[in-house]
């Protein structure tokens, strides 16, 4: 059988794996929803506990960032437990991701010990950067339209006040990670039905 | 005047192994055996090839308390495969 392999065989062989290696786009989905979610979530128990409760601490909301923290490590470690191939793509992501959630930590540790006036556009700003990246990895243009969009929210929002970039947020992580977040788990949905 | 078609990779399975792992980082056997439809036999026999030739890295390790082996192109797989696409090109360009 070997010897009658012919170049077009090959080149289809070669063809044919090279497809069976694509991303796994559904677990990138999963995490944009998740942090999308809980991150848009927080941001209207905020908005909540300050303009209608009328709660001082209510920045005291973000704690639950540490709940998603601790899920999304558990999530990891089992998710990488059962991974049976790592391609360049997942590794570009990964280090994206953790780079930008160290930003985001350490941003919010600066943030809680200075004025806190302009530090939702940088933020917003950074929801950008990521989504951006990922949609050209990705080759997704929702993501780049949605980390474009972030940029522009990002500027308007440093014209309001605190409560109004409370809800710029929102919007932002609306049309940069769940609104895409959805459209890329129901490509990957029907790319498999 | 074509360059030889490297014999190693010319063979259905073992190319097919390496066209995997060209595009990633590392991969499992058993993802390698679902992919490329090949029984757990004749896949060990061609890994085992690829990784005496060189041109593969084969990790062997527990995972959970079961063996688990898995597989990495090395530079000298990369540059085999790059030469063996040019040499594939050769013969399809003259067809």
């Amino acid at each position: 059988m070997e010897n009658e392999f012919s170049p077009e065989e090959s080149l289809r062989v070669i063809q044919s794996m090279i497809n069976k290696t694509k991303n796994n786009a559904a677990n990138d989905a999963f995490y944009f929803l998740f942090w999308g979610w809980l991150t848009l979530i927080i941001c209207i128990i905020q908005y909540v506990l300050m303009v209608w409760v009328k709660y001082p601490k209510h920045y005291y909301a973000w704690s639950l960032i540490w709940v998603g923290v601790i899920y999304f490590v558990i999530h990891s470690i089992i998710k990488k437990d059962k991974q049976k191939v790592t391609t360049y793509m997942d590794e570009s992501m990964k280090f994206l991701w953790i780079g930008l959630g160290i930003t985001f930590l350490v941003l919010g540790w600066i943030c809680a010990f200075n004025k806190w006036d302009n530090c939702f556009c940088l933020f917003i700003m950074l929801y950008g950067v990521g989504t951006f990246v990922s949609g050209c990895l990705l080759k997704f243009k929702p993501f780049v339209f949605g980390g474009i969009a972030a940029w522009i929210i990002a500027l308007i929002a440093s014209t309001v006040n605190y409560e109004l970039q409370l809800l710029l947020t929102s919007l932002a992580l609306l049309v940069s990670y769940i609104v895409p977040g959805y459209m890329l788990k129901f490509r990957f949905r029907n790319q498999n039905n | 005047m074509f360059a030889e078609l490297d014999p190693i990779l010319h063979s259905q399975l073992r190319l097919a192994v390496m066209s995997l792992l060209i595009g990633v980082k590392e991969a499992e056997f058993i993802f390698i055996k679902e992919k490329t439809n090949a029984t757990a036999g004749n896949l060990s026999v061609q890994i085992q090839k690829l990784k005496e030739a060189g041109y593969i890295d084969v990790v062997k390790e527990f995972k959970d308390n079961y063996p688990n082996t898995t597989c990495k192109i090395t530079p000298k797989g990369i540059d085999a495969f790059e030469a063996y696409v040019k040499a594939l090109q050769q013969y399809l360009q003259v067809k």
